[in-house]
């Protein structure tokens, strides 16, 4: 007795062995190694409580699937949550298809199941492909299931209208796999049924199109199956839509090695699941992208406001992506350090390290509002904010963007709306409330340590923004700052002037220095004054309180020694020069 | 006077005795010497009398709400409400606005709070007018955005319900931008709307056909733009503009949109063709908002000189100006001005004219062409015979900006910025005979409050009798096929 029991129980783990197998996998890998995609997917999109959501929702065939998406990617919030959430449905997806093919077939079948996760698995790590898909697939597969085994009259086919107004082009693949089922129960004898369903469906997709919907007949076929980035993604996904859709036809079919010799019950098992694993590592190590890691993990510690260590992160891994080092820069000047540390990272002499110029590319768009706040230009701050928002939706940080250019200009009838809008969110009703508390009341915004400074910073007379040349702002907006307050702009400028090797400039900026509050000329400012006065000759006049210190002046000799120890030969002394002064001015005014 | 309180005690007590849940053996009964805050401000209004309901939202606490609709001391119906919404029955709404044609309404209000206490207010006072407004509205949803756009759609309200539809979208035309859109004076079926991007064109639409043309010949330097329908419906004036759009640093604005240069021109439906309106001139002068009188003999438009390279955009100031028009030559006599906006410094856009042709009601602002992001922005009337300019009630501190008259005359529609300074939404005012305006409404909607928490703007509303039919499929079969291309006609051509 008590054997028969172990045996069951053993049998039992062994039924669900792969299941565990490939679940504990999947969710230590989306855990460890591609949180990034659960940040990015959650930053993306905001699933706001609203009527407008949900008519949003509703304007095109998808919106349950559209909606259930949206409010499963707010738990995004936390990567673990999302690396739960992506694992089971996944997981759940498998289960679902693996019973499909035992009502089917009367026969246990793990391959297509396991094959199809795979799959889903090696699409998931995608960033950009969207829990849509894979909830969407989850749900064709539910509905299949529930249909073979209750609905086994008209009620499928009556109810495709309906079935496609909620899932949008989902619902195909609810079709397919029905089908399938239907010509492999007999063909002749379901041969209406299945004539039926065509015809039901052009006609929903005709009607849609020609009468209720605003959209092309590509979008309402598509919606909201959300492509990857690669073709390669876009291939797997048309494969993985049709092995599913023919599951029922294929799981009939017997798997030999070998002519004639089915495989052994036990060393098929082992097999499979050796199959299984070499799968996932196979998939989890192509798939791993380190730099999309990285690059996601740095945008989060600069929206969490963790300026060092975004430092931090950059110094340790450095990284040559032109966002990253863009938000890199904003996170030195808020801390002080642009003119410190510029050089400590790679920059890209025509300042697109420091600023974008205005275009609509997602990325671009997405960030470029924050070299704008950071240097008190609201107004622009707010635009880029805004047309994001126009062109992509709502997103937290975007919407945290508007709240606050509107509270530090004062509008607070459009701070409020706004803000009504975050606190209908899952996890960012806290930070909607203390927003709140700021609205109509102008002392609470000055007393603010972030918003106070930006309202500081604004300048005192109107000019019109250049959007191509950002650098033209920044000297307009220090035009009108005649009591010295924004101290971003001035550091910005100053960046900008070395990345142009502007030693006039420069020199122009020097008696700036203590305006602007400084009580230690920044390094590269003191490197910048070296080099002028050995290249140059020219002689910057003292500043009261302020002197370039020694071991700048004792750094550029060595500088200079070692270039001529190699035959003041640039290509010879490069290397040298690079492993000591790397990070300074110095080297970029040669190297660069 | 007698007539109301009595009316009121009458009120209290029929409500009172079986719309609530009132316990206490005393009433103990305040009365307010003012009226109730209501939102949206619907108080000492003249409205349409096929007007869909006014629901509204009272601002003042309590747990019961009664209220009241009388004419003349005899009440209509009664609402009671647990909550400060009131929403009005729509049966008994247009009893009551049948009814009341030419007369004064009151909606007297008594809120009853937690402690059981009553309060009285006054009575808030609107009247029914005799002359109905158009039943459509139709206005363009989109994000008050600067530059940018993704989803646009064009769309008609039903005055008298509160159904709406989408009559244009872009989703179905890869997302292009749809814009100025234009009925011949909101009474017949003409009505025309501009498509840029890959399905780019202007879209004519009468009697239920729907073409796609290209109005922008080689010859015509920049695209054509603001139209205005020739009452006969073969002539569509259009100002052919150079714009940019440049944005503010500070708050007070955000966009300064302005012309370059601007010309008009008269497209011709029959023949396809498109001609100067001002031959051989010598481009000192920028000319845009062009608008037909209603016999279709004059031309009005706003007029400023032509600027230079370097310029300030504060010192624009547009005038108003006339052009007598010949239909069956298709010339145009000598330009004239009519109102001189820049001696004040200010500087006119958006004329409209009424349709008994008396009033020509403009948009003042500044400076600039493009009053929608100016603050100061108000709605003018000019008596044309009187040649007087006067701000019309309707204003408000911020932005009212493009209007349009009713087929009658008698209702003006127009986009304010007031709810927060940032959208814009369709406002509805009275206007009587001489040239003055009641005070503006906001388009009411079922849930009263659910234009506070739209974020996208209603912009360009325009009063038209006539309901638009497309099909989604419609359109996407004419932005799909080749646009037809006016020629360009010059004396030369003669």
């Amino acid at each position: 007795m008590l054997n028969k029991n172990k045996k069951e129980s053993l049998n039992r783990l062994l039924k669900w062995l792969p299941y565990i197998l490939f679940f504990i996998f999947v969710f230590l890998f989306f855990c460890f190694r591609a949180d990034h995609i659960f940040v990015y997917q959650e930053k993306y999109s905001l699933f706001i409580f609203s009527s407008e959501y949900l008519r949003d929702c509703l304007s095109q065939p998808g919106a349950l699937l559209k909606y259930l998406s949206g409010f499963l990617s707010a738990f995004y919030y936390y990567p673990v949550a999302g690396s739960l959430i992506a694992t089971t449905v996944i997981i759940l997806s498998i289960i679902q298809l693996s019973t499909i093919i035992k009502l089917t077939t009367s026969k246990e079948n793990l391959f297509i199941p396991f094959l199809a996760g795979l799959l889903m698995f090696y699409l998931q790590t995608d960033y950009s492909y969207m829990l849509c898909n894979n909830l969407g697939i989850l749900i064709q597969l539910i509905a299949i299931n529930l249909t073979i085994r209750y609905f086994k009259n008209f009620w499928p086919i009556m109810i495709l209208p309906v079935w496609y107004f909620l899932n949008g082009g989902f619902a195909w693949m609810f079709y397919g796999v029905y089908c399938a089922w239907l010509i492999k129960s007999g063909f002749k004898k379901n041969l209406v049924k299945i004539i039926l369903t065509i015809i039901i469906a052009v006609a929903t997709v005709f009607v849609a199109a020609e009468f209720i919907f605003w959209n092309s007949y590509l979008t309402l076929i598509e919606y909201p199956w959300s492509p990857g980035i690669s073709n390669t993604d876009n291939i797997i996904f048309a494969c993985l839509v049709l092995l599913i859709c023919t599951t029922p036809l294929l799981s009939g079919f017997k798997f030999r090695i070998r002519s004639g010799t089915t495989l052994k019950q036990k060393t098929a098992y082992i097999t499979g699941i050796a199959f299984l694993l070499v799968g996932l590592t196979v998939s989890a190590l192509l798939r791993y992208d380190e730099k999309s890691n990285r690059y996601f993990k740095a945008e989060k510690l600069f929206y969490e406001g963790r300026y060092e260590d975004l430092i931090s992160f950059n110094i340790k891994y450095p990284t040559k992506n032109i966002i990253t080092l863009y938000l890199n820069n904003i996170a030195l000047c808020e801390t002080g350090k642009l003119n410190e540390m510029l050089f400590t990272f790679p920059q890209s002499p025509d300042g697109s390290t420091l600023f974008f110029k205005w275009t609509i590319e997602n990325e671009i768009l997405r960030h470029g509002g924050n070299f704008y706040f950071t240097t008190g230009m609201i107004n622009e701050a707010l635009r880029w904010a805004y047309e994001y928002m126009v062109m992509r939706g709502y997103t937290p940080e975007g919407l945290k963007m508007m709240i606050k250019c509107e509270l530090i200009n004062g509008n607070y009838q459009s701070a409020k709306n706004y803000i009504e809008l975050l606190k209908r969110t899952i996890f960012y009703r806290k930070t909607a409330i203390e927003f709140e508390k700021l609205l109509y009341n102008d002392e609470a915004i000055i007393n603010h340590h972030q918003l106070g400074a930006k309202k500081k910073m604004i300048a005192y007379r109107d000019f019109f923004v250049i959007t191509d040349f950002p650098q033209v702002n920044l000297e307009k907006m220090l035009s009108t700052d005649s009591l010295y307050k924004n101290k971003n702009a001035w550091e910005y400028w100053m960046a900008w002037l070395m990345l142009n090797k502007s030693y006039r400039g420069i020199a122009d900026e020097w008696f700036k220095i203590d305006k602007y509050g400084f009580t230690k000329i920044p390094r590269h400012i003191e490197e910048a004054a070296v080099a002028m006065r050995t290249l140059l000759n020219v002689n910057l006049s003292d500043i009261p309180g302020l002197r370039i210190s020694s071991s700048v002046e004792r750094k550029y000799l060595q500088f200079l020694q070692i270039f001529q120890a190699s035959g003041a030969d640039p290509e010879k002394a490069e290397p040298f020069l690079r492993k000591d002064f790397g990070n300074t001015f110095w080297y970029y005014i040669f190297y660069k | 006077m007698i007539f109301r309180h009595t009316s009121l005690l009458l009120l209290l007590f029929i409500s009172l005795f079986y719309g609530c849940t009132y316990e206490n053996d005393k009433v103990s009964a305040l009365k307010s010497e003012r009226i109730p805050n209501i939102e949206p401000d619907y108080t000492s209004l003249i409205i349409p009398p096929d007007i869909a309901p006014l629901n509204f939202v009272i601002n003042e606490e309590g747990s019961v709400y009664y209220v009241d609709f009388s004419i003349s001391g005899n009440s209509f119906f009664k609402l009671t409400s647990r909550n400060n919404t009131i929403k009005i029955p729509s049966g008994k709404w247009k009893n009551l606005l049948q009814n009341g044609v030419g007369k004064e309404f009151f909606i007297n209000i008594i809120i009853k709070d937690k402690s059981g206490e009553i309060t009285i207010y006054e009575p808030i006072k609107n009247r029914i007018a005799a002359e109905p407004a158009d039943p459509f509205i139709t206005y363009r949803v989109i994000y008050p955005g600067y530059e940018s756009w993704r989803e646009l759609e064009i769309r008609q309200r039903d005055l008298t319900d509160f159904t709406s539809r989408a009559v244009i979208k872009n989703t179905l035309a890869e997302e292009n931008c749809i814009n100025c859109h234009s009925f011949n004076n909101g009474r017949t079926g003409d009505f025309l709307f501009h498509m840029r991007g890959s399905r780019g064109g202007t879209y004519f639409c009468s009697d239920d056909k729907l073409e796609k043309h290209n109005l922008k010949p080689s010859e015509l330097k920049n695209g054509a733009v603001y139209p205005r329908w020739h009452p006969s419906g073969r002539f569509v004036a259009f100002s052919s503009n150079k714009i940019v759009q440049r944005f503010h640093a500070l708050n007070n604005k955000k966009v300064e949109v302005s012309d370059l240069e601007s010309s008009l021109v008269l497209y011709d439906r029959d023949t396809n063709e498109i001609l100067p309106v001002f031959f051989g001139s010598d481009s000192s002068f920028m000319d845009t908002y062009p608008e037909w009188s209603p016999d279709g003999k004059t031309l009005y438009f706003c007029r400023a000189p032509q600027i230079g390279e370097i310029y300030d955009y504060r010192s624009i100031h547009y005038n108003l100006w006339k052009v007598t028009f010949d239909p069956d030559k298709r010339t145009f006599g000598r330009e004239e001005m009519i109102y001189n906006a820049s001696k004040e410094d200010r500087s006119i856009s958006f004329p409209r004219i009424s349709p008994d042709g008396k009033y020509i009601v403009v948009t003042m602002a500044d400076y600039g062409c493009f009053p929608i992001w100016h603050k100061e922005a108000d709605i003018f009337a000019f008596d044309l015979e009187a040649g007087s300019m006067e701000r019309l009630d309707l204003n408000s501190e911020f932005t009212d900006s493009y209007h349009s008259f009713s087929s009658n005359g008698h209702w003006i529609v127009f986009a304010s910025r007031r709810g927060n300074g940032s959208v814009t939404r369709p406002y509805i005012a009275y206007f009587d005979e001489n040239g003055k305006s009641g005070k503006a409404f906001l388009l009411p909607q079922v849930n009263p409050l659910s234009d506070k928490s739209f974020l996208k703007s209603f912009n360009l509303p325009e009063f038209s009798t006539v309901r638009l039919d497309f099909t989604p499929g419609q359109i996407r079969k004419a932005s799909k096929k080749e646009a037809l291309n006016a020629k360009w006609f010059t004396n030369d051509s003669i």
